[in-house]
């Protein structure tokens, strides 16, 4: 449904609807009210983006991992997320182009993206050279809230080791 | 062992399906592996329950269409969609005595945003599109990057001109594949088969776009030659060809037609097929090689695919909104109706 939504939303704006219906179901109902360490705060999902939370587990910062952005190439155009609006895991928030392809970013949690990098629209590339730096001038793409979902969901997302694992499972063909 | 699927959407001229409706059963395609891949990863009872959707090609000749890319988000120039969308001449694709009642049609293109990379393309009678639907990470075949994916692609196509029709063909630093020039200089080089990917979750869609027959760029008549009113994906000076055109001379389209009968197993086939869907056969065997699910490929029959296509855009039409069929859509689906 979702790039149906997009062929057509010039026509169609309503078709995102669709979109997040059926996310919604994707969302854990359980809540977490543990608190766990506060340090390795970074975490990958499969789709390879990244998120960053502060300590607190409040706010974090997205991207997409350098590994992802090595495999789609020269980055030529990338569709920002919304500001202020709020997205399941899993929902997609914008997409990365390179030179043969577009690829979806996903939401790596349910959050409210409350800031974009306004410096990808004219620097693209920018993910190509630093697109896991989330400084002034560097490759993230939204900085964000993190729901009570999202947080549980941030748990059980991979962190640095496993990724890597999973990164060098899937090779190269 | 998991099969290659075969989707071939049934055109007949001056009749091509609208794109819409083969976006309809991409889309619907698509849901099924993105369903499959939330199942999994949730911890539901149906976990176990469901093998993975098996990787299936969609293939098809649409009606005139320019499609534009993910990049063009502002609207066109008012001029310029009156330039797309200006009637355009389709000569009747059997110049070679059989069907000979058919004549030329004229008919309107239409201009509709896509999910791809890339700029603007043209696709149309004379070519067929390639569409395949697959997890690039589904356990029932080879897995793929993105990178990979397009470059299996553009290989496939490469093979297929070199096997079938004995056209050299290769990539340059631009997408797509390209007819080798007899210079040998790569700058000479024209495209034959566009490329444009979108991915959700690893599963990819759209693909590839083969030109079988299609005005060259002799042909600078607007009317005539739908190539000639865009920069093909924003590529100035970069000339198109089909195979016909590669194939070259009077009657190319019939020695085209034999190259294709020469390749599909005699008799084996059935049918005597158009030359889209002959290539097509042909492009999803060697595809299927690739992917490593060998060369055999489950063919969908036409009524299997026109039952589909029937019941998407009825509950289309149930769904309503954003998702009710155009009226193209509903009068290709009347006539292959009347015409089976």
């Amino acid at each position: 449904m979702a790039s149906i939504a997009r062929c057509l939303r010039v026509a169609r704006p309503a078709a995102f609807s669709a979109v997040s219906r059926s996310s919604a179901s994707r969302t854990p109902a359980a809540r977490c009210f543990s608190v766990t360490a506060a340090n390795a705060i970074k975490r990958y999902t499969k789709e390879h983006e990244w998120i960053d939370v502060t300590a607190d587990k409040k706010t974090g910062v997205v991207g997409i991992t350098e590994y992802a952005a090595r495999q789609l190439g020269d980055i030529v155009y990338v569709e920002l997320p919304e500001e202020g609006k709020a997205v399941a895991a899993g929902d997609a928030i914008g997409a990365v182009e390179s030179v043969k392809s577009a690829a979806d970013i996903n939401a790596p949690i349910s959050c409210k993206i409350t800031q974009v990098n306004l410096l990808l629209e004219d620097k693209p590339d920018t993910i190509n050279k630093v697109a896991e730096d989330d400084s002034h001038g560097g490759g993230w793409i939204a900085k964000v809230q993190l729901t009570e979902d999202g947080v549980n969901e941030f748990d059980a997302l991979m962190d640095e080791a496993a990724y890597a694992e999973f990164t060098s499972e899937e090779g190269d063909h | 062992m998991a099969l290659l699927r075969h989707l071939h959407l049934p055109s007949a001229h001056p009749h091509y399906i609208p794109y819409a409706l083969a976006n309809r059963v991409q889309e619907h395609l698509r849901r099924g592996h993105l369903d499959f891949k939330d199942a999994v990863s949730s911890t539901s009872p149906i976990r176990q329950a469901r093998e993975p959707p098996p990787p299936t090609l969609v293939t098809f000749t649409p009606s005139p269409i320019y499609t534009l890319g993910r990049r063009q988000t502002g609207p066109l120039p008012a001029a310029t969609i009156a330039r797309l969308t200006a009637p355009l001449r389709i000569p009747s694709p059997s110049q070679t005595g059989r069907n000979d009642h058919e004549t030329a049609a004229t008919l309107t293109p239409q201009v509709l945003p896509s999910p791809r990379g890339g700029l603007t393309t043209y696709h149309g009678p004379g070519q067929v599109v390639l569409w395949p639907v697959l997890d690039l990470k589904s356990p029932l075949h080879k897995n793929f990057t993105v990178k990979c994916y397009a470059r299996l692609l553009e290989n496939t196509t490469i093979a297929v001109l070199a096997s079938v029709f004995g056209i050299r063909a290769g990539t340059t630093e631009d997408p797509g594949v390209w007819a080798a020039a007899s210079s040998g200089r790569e700058e000479d080089a024209r495209k034959i088969a566009a490329l444009g990917v979108h991915l959700r979750r690893h599963v990819a869609a759209l693909g590839t776009a083969l030109n079988l027959a299609m005005p060259g760029p002799e042909v600078t008549d607007e009317g005539l030659n739908p190539w000639a009113r865009i920069v093909a994906c924003g590529l100035e000076g970069k000339g198109v060809t089909s195979v016909a055109g590669e194939v070259g001379g009077g009657g190319a389209r019939g020695r085209v037609m034999q190259m294709l009968e020469a390749k599909m197993v005699s008799g084996k086939d059935g049918p005597v097929l158009g030359m889209e869907e002959a290539t097509a056969r042909l492009w999803a065997g060697e595809f299927s090689q690739r992917i490593g699910l060998g060369e055999g490929v489950e063919v969908v029959e036409r009524g299997e695919a026109v039952r589909l296509m029937e019941r998407l855009v009825r509950e289309g039409d149930e769904e309503g909104g954003e998702a009710a069929p155009e009226q193209e859509e509903r009068e290709y689906l009347a006539r292959l109706g009347t015409g089976r």
